[in-house]
């Protein structure tokens, strides 16, 4: 039923003149369609317009007194046309009304009758991929204008009836065709008075070629099948500027630009010959893929990822000179931070350097004047005095005569003036009693040094009853094995011969086998690896171990000399012990004429260190003076 | 092999430690074999002592090629060497003196021997400043004692020339160098011993490997 207003809300029919839902109570919306117009908000002829849809709308009679002639005449005619009001669906009946004037012929309830009428008329076959914007056909232009117009025109407008049927006397004055007598009316409304002979263009695509005539719709159709989509948009595209631009031109009348309006044009205004267009003339041609033989395509892959040489960029910085010198600065400050800060020069003759002079001096004038003069006015220590040394004279005076002795020389070149001194007036002694010398040493300037000091011992007469039987390596490992067969150990000579085929060396297994060792050294170390290693064997068959040593290993060998049982039974130490010894025996030896410069040189020695002690002492309680301030 | 061969180390110096040993306990039965081992000791010793002299004469030829700090000093060092060896080569060989041939001991006497007595007589020198300023640097009382005691053993080992009779000395001598001297070196030497048994028992079992590994 028309005449109930169903609920917005819930649905429910509610009789007409109720203004709340039976069923919800919702207050009933009354459609914009029935809000009487307001009094002056619309012109009158729009209002009259209104006025006469609204009475078509209702399908009643009552406003028809109202209605003007010639939209009452229209509006009989159009009624005595229908078939019946209201049997067109939901459509308004005016709107059915001026349909069916068109097409009579019965149409579905649910398709427009409008647009069943222009699908029966032109519609084409087209296939189903067809978008719909493509499916639109193309606008005959051998048809009427005026269903395009009703197109174009609002649908209260196209109700209006056609010019050429409407009566003049019943037009209103703004829809007649007279613009002398009345006033102008605007252009699109006289397009809608009088018939258009031209095809609308503003409801038509741009690339459908409207110029063209008509073709069948099967032409069409196949068109459409054979070509891509693309390729005929393009050549309607192409086509139609030209069309367009020619007819346009072709109204124009040309005309002289002013110079600065001539120098305000675009420049491609002024170069129309520049084309806008790329020239892919000389692009690479796609040779794979499914755009394979066209010219000027984008790749697909990024330009960044082909292969290619990378491009050389400058790395060198723009630097000022300002920046130049700042950075020299900088790097001036960093070397300097590793360069140690150069110390004051010390000066030529420092209070230092004058000091040791002194000392030098002090010490070598002395023992230089003493040792040019000879003098020997100084007493030799007592033999008694200097524990070792009688018992040395003692063990070598007891040995028998031509035996064989091992003498070691085992003491640096820097000792050889106190050692050597020291030793010999033992070696002298030993000599005195024909003893076979065995020379050995664990040194490797122990063989040269043993030579030397007999070849300086025997000038005048030469001692030949010896053999030098030269280096003992390994150390403790080698004293032992020295100990334990001498023969093994160091079977031959320096010359080159073997030296235990003698009759004295015949009989000698060990160690123990010699007369008596005696042991030259300066080192206490090197003393007591002969006491430790050797010692023992010769322990075996008492032979005496024998030391001439010099004054700075005496403290540590005393040890080995006193107790029930030494280890050591005879010590001559420094030169005091050499001359000590030498006065025993009545010889003056080297150590004697030594003994007054050594004397002299001590006491000298004794005297600088107590003197300069004093000195600095008082120099260094003297206050300090303040620092010198730095230019 | 890097682990095998510090492992093949210690056994064999544990071993011939060992037997050593053995010998010194047991003459009779290990005497002989502890002798092979001395002798093979010596052999290397003199092997390892040709090896230290190539050694020194490569290291310091390398720096008088590279020209390194000290070049100087490294070419006359291997220019004494070298003819040091070549004396005494010739020596042995054509003038049949041997390692003390007549020009042996001449280079030895005139270079070697000179050398070595002057840096010595330094250290007289230097000793002797030293000690003069031992107090203006270090004031305390063990200083003056040190320096006590250096003075008068000096006077006491040297003649004094002013005295005649140095026997008025004696006693003090006697009492600074038989008493005070000899215990303290008797303690140095109990603690030496110590030191030395303790060092030859790590050896023994392995754990002390002076030889590496």
């Amino acid at each position: 039923m028309v005449d109930e207003i169903r609920c917005p809300k819930c649905g429910h029919l509610n009789p007409p003149g109720e203004e709340k839902c039976q069923s919800c109570q919702e207050p009933l919306q009354v459609d914009a369609f029935d809000l009487p117009a307001q009094e002056g908000t619309l012109p009158d002829w729009l209002g009259d317009l209104q006025s006469a849809g609204d009475q078509a709308l209702g399908g009643s009679a009552e406003g028809a007194a109202d209605m003007p002639d010639w939209l009452a005449g229209l509006s009989g005619a159009d009624q005595s046309d229908e078939p019946g009001a209201g049997e067109a669906g939901d459509e308004p009946d005016w709107l059915s009304d001026l349909l069916g004037g068109q097409d009579t012929g019965a149409a579905p309830a649910e398709t427009p009758d409008w647009l069943k009428a222009e699908a029966s008329q032109t519609a084409p076959p087209f296939s189903a991929d067809t978008p719909d914007w493509l499916q639109t056909p193309p606008v005959q232009p051998a048809q009427p204008a005026q269903p395009e117009a009703q197109e174009s025109a609002p649908d209260w407008l196209t109700a209006l009836p056609p010019a050429e049927t409407s009566a003049a006397g019943q037009t209103p004055a703004f829809l007649t065709d007279e613009p002398a007598e009345a006033q102008p009316a605007p252009d699109w409304l006289d397009g809608l008075s009088k018939p258009s002979t031209e095809p609308p263009l503003a409801e038509t695509p741009a690339f459908i070629m409207d110029e063209q005539p008509a073709e069948p719709a099967a032409a069409a159709s196949d068109f459409l099948t054979t070509l891509p989509d693309w390729v005929s948009q393009v050549s309607a595209e192409d086509i139609a500027p030209e069309e367009t631009s020619a007819d346009g031109e072709a109204g124009l009348a040309q005309s002289a630009l002013p110079t600065w309006l001539e120098a305000m044009r675009p420049v491609e205004s002024a170069a129309p010959n520049a084309t806008p267009f790329e020239d892919v003339a000389g692009a690479d041609v796609v040779t794979s893929g499914p755009l394979a033989g066209l010219r000027g395509v984008l790749m697909a892959e990024p330009d960044v990822a082909l292969p290619h040489k990378p491009p050389a960029y400058s790395v060198k910085l723009r630097v000022t000179d300002e920046q130049k010198s700042r950075v020299a600065m900088l790097e001036e400050l960093l070397a300097s931070e590793d360069k140690p800060k150069p110390q004051a020069a010390a000066p030529a003759l420092s209070q230092q350097f004058i000091f040791r002079l002194v000392i030098a001096l002090a010490l070598i004038l002395p023992i230089l004047w003493m040792t040019i003069t000879g003098s020997t006015s100084l007493a030799a220590p007592a033999a008694d005095s200097l524990p070792g040394v009688s018992e040395m004279r003692a063990q070598v005076a007891s040995m028998p005569r031509g035996a064989p002795v091992l003498v070691a020389f085992d003491y640096e070149p820097g000792f050889s003036g106190e050692v050597e001194a020291a030793a010999s007036a033992v070696l002298a002694h030993i000599m005195q009693q024909e003893a076979y010398l065995v020379l050995v040493s664990t040194s490797p300037t122990g063989p040269v040094l043993a030579q030397s000091l007999l070849d300086e011992m025997n000038r005048e007469r030469p001692y030949t009853n010896y053999i030098n039987l030269g280096y003992v390596p390994g150390g403790a490992a080698g004293l032992l094995g020295l100990a334990q067969s001498p023969s093994r150990a160091m079977p031959y000579t320096l010359q080159d011969a073997y030296a235990w085929s003698q009759p004295l060396l015949s009989q000698v297994n060990t160690a123990a086998d010699f007369a008596l060792v005696l042991v030259l050294t300066d080192d206490p170390n090197t003393a007591r690896s002969w006491i430790e290693q050797v010692g023992p064997t010769l322990a075996e068959q008492a032979t005496p171990l024998l030391m001439v040593t010099s004054a700075q290993a005496d403290p540590l060998l005393r040890p080995y000399l006193g107790g029930a049982a030494p280890q050591v039974q005879g010590l001559v130490s420094g030169l005091a012990g050499g001359v000590a010894y030498g006065a025993v025996q009545g010889s003056a030896g080297a150590a004697r004429s030594m003994w007054n410069a050594f004397g002299v040189g001590m006491l000298v020695a004794v005297l600088i260190i107590v003197l300069g002690s004093l000195l600095f002492r008082l120099l260094a309680a003297r206050p300090a003076q303040p620092p010198r301030k730095e230019k | 092999m890097k682990k095998l061969l510090p492992a093949a180390n210690a056994i064999i110096a544990v071993i011939a430690g060992g037997l050593v040993l053995l010998g010194t306990f047991f003459p009779t039965l290990f005497g002989d074999l502890r002798q092979y081992l001395l002798q093979w000791a010596i052999i290397l010793a003199a092997l390892a002592l040709w090896l230290g002299v190539l050694n020194l004469l490569s290291v310091h030829w390398k720096k008088v090629r590279q020209k390194e700090t000290g070049a100087g000093y490294s070419a006359v060092l291997v220019f004494f060497l070298l003819g040091t060896i070549a004396v005494v080569v010739l020596d042995i060989f054509l003038w049949s003196g041997g390692p003390v041939g007549t020009w042996s001991q001449w280079v030895f006497n005139n270079l070697q021997k000179p050398v070595e007595i002057s840096l010595l007589a330094l250290l007289a020198v230097v000793l002797a400043y030293a000690a003069a300023r031992l107090l203006s640097r270090r004031n305390n009382t063990f200083s003056i004692v040190f320096l006590a005691s250096a003075v008068t053993v000096m006077l006491l080992m040297a003649p004094v020339y002013f005295l005649k009779t140095p026997s008025i000395l004696d006693p003090l001598r006697q009492a600074i160098s038989g008493v005070l001297a000899v215990a303290g070196a008797r303690g140095l030497l109990l603690g030496v011993a110590l030191g030395t048994v303790a060092a030859a028992l790590r050896v023994l079992m392995g754990t002390e490997r002076p030889y590496g590994g």
